[in-house]
């Protein structure tokens, strides 16, 4: 389902897509909301790991718990732990002052930081998520497991 | 003494750079390098009004990186040559980074922000960032971080540890910590409450980094301020930040 909406795009310009070198800064075409889009439902599509398509050895994994937990292969020192939950303008989260209506959230809570994405798109082979703060940058997984 | 100072993806124009040099109490700001930002040519005037500048370097993201990967698949059977491979492409965006500050104008020996805003933590990406660090030292510019806590925590832990390559070049960043106290989210409108002027908050205590100079702990907020007219004046977004440096481009040397 392609679930960002009505969110305006940042200052993006081609120098500065290659500069960040495949992982995308925002796109103004970056889907209509999908009617009956629900929290829920997109909850139930994050369950299980994904694959950077930037870089394989990236993966992150959500867990029914409410755990995530971010791998990078061959090192274990990079594994990080969070805890995650979806909100929307409805139950907007207290650390952001204002949101995008339509827009469904991810909040991650590693204890040290508190990471907000926009959820742009998430279906059964794709999640795209973009930093909902400092310049919107974009990062794009693959599924390879669940649910 | 705590100096305060903003950022803001888009530059605000020579005419309100004075203004709010002139009217607020902020004295610092972050300036974007490179041919694709709209702060590259203005350098001279900011800095001729008084400003410290912090310089922003925007250069490949750990964990999303199309060439970090490329290199990593080019060099997995050898894991030496894999961080030279990664080193050396770090070496060549230094150096790229220290010819835009030269192009826009700025002077040796300021810091160069290498700006991380995908903060997976990335071990290759460790590599890469420490050859950058090489090639702007070699071209007698200073380097620092942008990013978020547990990614700094993460680099420096690194860089203080065993098991690098090349144990003995460490060049050891001045980081600016990006913990929000607050924030609206990007594209959201932003209520009038959180256009913000003089006093501007200060960091809370307890979301500060013990090796951070800097903080950024207001995001996606607004400015207002009264102009010299006395004519009340807006420009968002911001995302405001503290510094124990008055110009964070020079660090220390200017607290002294």
């Amino acid at each position: 389902m392609s679930i960002l909406g009505g969110l305006a795009a940042q200052p993006a310009d081609s120098a500065l897509r290659d500069r960040y070198d495949g992982a995308e800064l925002p796109s103004a075409a970056a889907s209509a909301p999908e009617s009956g889009s629900s929290t829920t439902a997109i909850a139930q599509t994050l369950i299980g790991t994904w694959q950077s398509e930037g870089n394989s050895r990236f993966t992150r994994t959500f867990a029914v718990d409410g755990s995530v937990t971010d791998r990078y292969e061959g090192d274990e020192s990079s594994t990080s732990k969070a805890k995650w939950r979806l909100f929307t303008a409805k139950d907007r989260d207290p650390l952001l002052d204002s949101v995008v209506a339509g827009v469904t959230y991810l909040r991650m809570d590693n204890g040290s930081d508190v990471t907000f994405y926009a959820i742009v798109k998430a279906d059964r082979r794709h999640l795209q998520l973009r930093y909902a703060d400092r310049r919107g940058f974009m990062v794009r997984f693959r599924r390879v497991s669940g649910p | 003494m705590i100096f305060s100072g903003f950022d803001s993806a888009g530059y605000p124009g020579d005419a309100n750079m004075r203004s709010i040099w002139d009217n607020t109490e902020l004295r610092w700001c972050g300036f974007y390098l490179g041919p694709g930002s709209d702060w590259n040519p203005h350098f001279p005037q900011i800095q001729d009004i008084g400003w410290g500048v912090a310089p922003i370097y925007t250069g490949k993201q750990p964990g999303s990186s199309h060439k970090l990967q490329a290199i990593h698949n080019r060099n997995a059977a050898d894991p030496k040559a894999l961080k030279t491979a990664l080193w050396d492409n770090g070496v060549l965006d230094g150096q790229e980074a220290v010819d835009q500050a030269r192009a826009s104008h700025i002077p040796l020996n300021t810091i160069l922000y290498f700006d991380v805003e995908d903060t997976t933590l990335d071990p290759d990406w460790l590599e890469y960032y420490r050859g950058w660090s090489r090639g702007v030292v070699d071209r007698y510019y200073g380097v620092g971080l942008y990013t978020r806590r547990e990614h700094a925590a993460w680099l420096m832990g690194k860089l203080m540890g065993d098991g690098l390559s090349k144990p003995f070049d460490i060049c050891m960043p001045t980081i600016w910590i990006a913990r929000y106290n607050r924030a609206n989210a990007n594209g959201s409108d932003i209520p009038a409450t959180d256009f913000l002027g003089d006093p501007l908050p200060a960091p809370d205590p307890k979301t500060v980094y013990s090796d951070a100079a800097m903080w950024q702990h207001i995001g996606n907020f607004g400015l207002k301020w009264t102009d010299s007219a006395g004519k009340t004046r807006k420009f968002a977004p911001v995302d405001f930040d503290t510094s124990i440096y008055p110009d964070p481009g020079t660090g220390f040397l200017s607290a002294i």
